[in-house]
């Protein structure tokens, strides 16, 4: 791993990329939706145009399109992430300030995923002894190729698009050797100007007083905000860490770092 | 009347940081019972590789479950969970040791830039080619993978007729999903590195 760098700088990490993928090591971390707000003024500046969620099912992109003219009807986009993404305390809340922050900076908001009606008819096809075979594609893999298609339509249809994508690290990169990830499909389908950003630490809380602090690193790294180049598993793009201190997203998503 | 308000409140907060603590998107992860014995290797796979996303908590006991039904490759999702993938190597290699082909072909995955193992694309290429002369009953799609990841690891090597050989397999087996793109490159580039 390469030095460690303080002065976390998203424009240079994303260089001349049209492909930023902001990959989140825990869904359970508040801080890194924050941080992604933090990003995405700093990306928008960069020149990126357009913010694709994985958080978010392409069935509901028509609604997103009327609270991204109108900037009314976000309370059924918070709705559904209410009801879909409580992985801890204040997340579904943190979802919902990164979608409102990616509107109010001017990005286009993009949703990725498939429904789960159509997830779990996925499932029902591919079981895990097929696909670890190759027989067949994982639901995973099926959802990733759709992701990719969608994030390569936004970026064919005008050469001044470039697309900052979020979601878990393990769609942006692969896990396994059956389930490829996102840096590795795009570049199939023919983009390959890609990067990826990974978040680290932070501190996840599953209810106000229940937390855990989810830094790997030496104790004396712990509490600070720095970013690396270089990622510690297999990935098949040029890729940094960013490390966020393992500290308390306030009750009003302010942060202390 | 007062008694009955503390008591109230007590319950309140012992039992709210449960509610809270609910980390569950149902749709997403399926809260299955992991002592259910008509659980199926499968199903408790699909488990573990979930848990890594979405309840990591449960990974560990999810994983040695699947490990214990006989998914051995739980144990590189224990290894991304711990930040120790020991275990998962020497069980690989062990497997590989006994000629099992599929344990070869992880272990030349592993070796591939190096993951929980120190990078090796020399030995990754020799036991990616020692597979493929094992492997009589391997998926199209998995062959065309491998040969795929052998035209890169040829060109870490600079072996460009070998890169030239691989990627053109990938290309004549090519499933016109647009996944061609990276294997022309590769065989276009080695092709002109070899004139060189």
């Amino acid at each position: 791993m390469s030095k460690i760098n303080t002065d976390v700088n998203y424009k240079t990490m994303a260089g001349n990329a049209r492909l930023l993928m902001l990959g989140e090591s825990s869904h359970n971390t508040a801080g890194f939706k924050y941080e992604a707000i933090k990003a995405l003024k700093q990306l928008k500046a960069a020149g990126f145009t357009h913010f694709a969620m994985e958080m978010l099912p392409r069935s509901m992109q028509e609604k997103i399109d009327f609270y991204q003219r109108t900037g009314k009807g976000f309370k059924v986009i918070q709705q559904y992430l209410n009801e879909n993404w409580t992985w801890g305390y204040l997340v579904p809340k943190a979802y919902g300030e990164l979608v409102k922050a990616a509107r109010d900076i001017g990005l286009k908001v993009i949703a990725l995923d498939i429904s789960y009606e159509l997830m779990a008819q996925m499932d029902e096809e591919c079981e895990y002894d097929q696909y670890k075979k190759g027989d067949c594609f994982s639901t995973h893999t099926r959802r990733n190729k759709i992701w990719a298609g969608n994030i390569i339509g936004v970026l064919n249809a005008s050469k001044q698009h470039r697309v900052v994508a979020f979601m878990h690290r393990w769609h942006a990169v692969q896990a396994s050797d059956y389930e490829p990830g996102l840096d590795t499909i795009v570049q199939e389908k023919g983009m390959n100007s890609i990067r990826f950003i990974d978040f680290i630490g932070g501190i996840s809380c599953l209810s106000k007083r229940q937390c855990e602090g989810g830094s790997a690193e030496v104790n004396s790294l712990k509490q600070h905000y720095f970013s690396r180049e270089g990622f510690p598993y297999k990935h098949a793009v040029k890729a940094f860490q960013v490390h966020i201190p393992e500290q308390r997203v306030n009750q009003d998503g302010t942060l202390k770092w | 009347m007062v008694k009955h308000q503390l008591l109230a409140l007590l319950v309140i907060f012992t039992v709210t940081p449960y509610v809270e603590g609910k980390s569950v998107s149902s749709s997403l992860w399926k809260e299955l019972d992991i002592n259910d014995p008509n659980l199926s290797k499968n199903t408790v796979m699909r488990q573990c590789e979930r848990s890594l996303k979405y309840a990591v908590n449960e990974l560990e006991s999810w994983c040695e479950k699947a490990y214990r039904l006989g998914a051995w490759e739980a144990l590189l999702y224990i290894g991304y969970h711990t930040g120790d993938g020991s275990r998962y190597v020497h069980e690989v290699k062990q497997r590989a040791a006994n000629d099992e082909i599929n344990a070869i072909r992880k272990l030349a995955w592993l070796y591939d830039d190096g993951l929980f193992i120190e990078n090796n694309s020399t030995e990754a290429a020799r036991l990616y080619e020692l597979y493929l002369t094992k492997a009589t009953d391997a998926s199209p799609r998995l062959l065309k993978r491998i040969h795929y990841d052998l035209a890169k690891i040829y060109t870490k090597l600079e072996d460009w007729p070998s890169v030239i050989n691989h990627a053109e397999y990938v290309l004549e087996h090519s499933e016109g999903d647009g996944s061609e793109a990276l294997a022309r490159e590769l065989r276009d580039n080695a092709k002109t590195k070899s004139r060189q």
